[in-house]
């Protein structure tokens, strides 16, 4: 990107204008693209979610609007925009206009150090990794506020569960990253998927059996802090109408609504990225040529879309926790096996670095 | 520390179980019939819109009379045997489909018929029906929505 942009901006009329002018422009340009791309995206998400729901109901879904109801979505929105936007008359107004955009912010934020392929990246940073584990947890304060504004008593009960339960898959989250993060030697993205090119053992989740839970460990927290079924007690539809969300309607709703799926995406992505190889086809093939790196940003796709659908596929199997339990799940059994994963992996770089040779180069990693 | 783990390998087990059902599940034919351009099988006894055979009727009266709600309104033109039928207007917004009508025609000309679908977009339409104008259907081998079944003799079963 950077190469690009420094490309760009010494060409034609551009190398006339302040170098700040160009970049800060480019930036924006990078900006928009990944909010256009990610908003299509979660929309067609959500179509993809009433599909396969429809399917394993053994219903069909919706499939009236455009091809196969691929253009459910832009009706939905349609619909949506056209509702009455409602502030209750005792809630706190600042407050209430706020948080949906700190919500869809902490949702957004992240992509911009997604890797969707060789150089496909808006910012390559070095600490990658950790920004997007930071950003998403901006989408706490978020629906604190969402909760706490509404003035209603569903809504900051709903909050209320959200926040416990964030904060606490906040750990078993990053203790499992942490793991990626000692076999990488690093926490940007790119390079991480750069050693997990070549055949399909390289893949982060397939080298050995601590990582290998891993990654499990790693989705199960995803899911929950995604408020995703089996963990959607913040917005138990059967009790507490909507959660934290139950007072917004209209646009301020369908924000909530697009950050929710494009927050489901940047977890399917950064798993795809930290344990299943992110562009790497499962055999050695070189993707970084301009035009090859476009096959790797199909590729990252495609393994998206099949940890989307686990995702939508364990949303439509499991029933959903009781509180306590979710709080159990948390801290008794993600939290240690975590740890132990940790403390496993630790020793395995250790006994890689005592074996040498090409199977000690895959036990450590890199 | 045994019953922990036996819990934590319960918990995968289980869920590892719902999964492979839902996974059968999803490929499983749809159930869902797509209305307007699929319809499913209704009996040739179906109580739908009135079928009705206009040269059978004998002007009898006996099917107004027999109707709970008297939404049948008939006119004549003429007396005896030269009477000819001018209305026959059925109000749907009273019928209820009883088929109470049909059982005492001594020459079976009015026939409960298979159209169930009555929404209009209108809300005059389809209100009163006046077969003698031809706004209702009359029956006949083509119209039967199951010519395979034939007339059936008494068709207010």
């Amino acid at each position: 990107m950077q190469q690009w942009l420094d490309q760009i901006a010494s060409s034609g009329f551009l190398a006339e204008l302040p170098r700040g002018l160009v970049y800060t422009l480019g930036a924006l340009l990078a900006c928009k693209l990944i909010l256009l791309f990610v908003s299509l995206l979660a929309g067609e998400v959500v179509w993809l979610e009433r599909r396969v729901a429809g399917r394993m109901q053994a219903r069909i879904g919706p499939n009236r609007v455009g091809p196969q109801g691929l253009l459910q979505f832009l009706a939905d929105g349609v619909k949506l925009l056209a509702k009455e936007d409602i502030i209750p008359a005792e809630a706190d107004r600042p407050t209430f206009l706020v948080a949906p955009i700190i919500v869809f912010m902490g949702a957004f934020a992240a992509f911009a150090v997604m890797p969707f392929g060789y150089g496909l990246v808006a910012a390559d940073m070095n600490v990658g990794l950790f920004l997007v584990l930071a950003m998403t947890s901006i989408e706490v304060p978020g629906v604190i506020m969402a909760g706490w504004a509404s003035n209603s008593k569903w809504a900051i009960l709903g909050s209320m569960r959200e926040v416990a339960q964030m904060v606490s898959y906040e750990m078993p989250l990053g203790i499992s990253a942490l793991v990626i993060a000692l076999l990488a030697g690093t926490l940007n993205l790119s390079d991480i998927v750069a050693q997990q090119e070549g055949w399909v053992w390289n893949w982060y989740a397939l080298r050995g059996p601590f990582a290998f839970v891993a990654f499990f460990l790693f989705f199960t927290a995803a899911l929950a802090s995604l408020k995703r079924a089996p963990f959607d007690l913040p917005e138990a539809e059967s009790e507490l109408v909507a959660g934290f969300h139950t007072e917004y309607t209209g646009f301020r709703f369908a924000v909530f609504f697009l950050a929710e799926y494009s927050a489901m995406i940047l977890f399917s992505l950064v798993t795809v990225v930290l344990f299943l190889g992110g562009w790497s086809p499962g055999f050695p093939l070189d993707l970084t040529g301009p035009a090859a790196r476009w096959i790797g940003f199909a590729i990252v796709m495609a393994k998206t879309f099949a940890l989307l659908f686990v995702m939508i596929w364990v949303r439509w199997s499991l029933p959903r926790y009781r509180i306590d339990k979710v709080m159990y799940l948390c801290y008794k059994v993600l939290l240690p096996f975590s740890v132990a994963c940790v403390v496993g992996v630790a020793l395995q770089i250790l006994l890689g670095h005592a074996l040498g040779g090409a199977f000690g180069q895959w036990l450590m990693g890199r | 520390m045994k019953t922990y783990l036996e819990k934590v390998w319960s918990g995968v087990r289980t869920t590892a179980k719902g999964m492979a059902l839902t996974w059968r599940h999803f490929f499983t034919k749809p159930v869902t019939v797509q209305y307007p351009e699929e319809k499913t099988y209704f009996s040739p006894y179906e109580r739908g819109l009135h079928e009705f055979e206009p040269d059978k009727c004998i002007i009898c009266y006996l099917c107004a009379k027999a109707c709970p709600v008297d939404c049948i309104k008939i006119e004549e033109e003429g007396a005896g045997k030269t009477a000819r039928l001018t209305t026959y207007e059925i109000d749907y917004s009273k019928c209820l489909f009883c088929a109470l009508c049909i059982d005492p025609c001594p020459v079976d000309c009015i026939h409960m018929g298979q159209q169930y679908d009555l929404s209009t977009y209108e809300r005059g339409d389809q209100v009163k029906i006046d077969f003698m104008k031809g706004e209702g259907p009359w029956r006949t081998k083509q119209t039967s929505a199951h010519p395979e079944a034939g007339l059936p003799e008494d068709s207010g079963v």
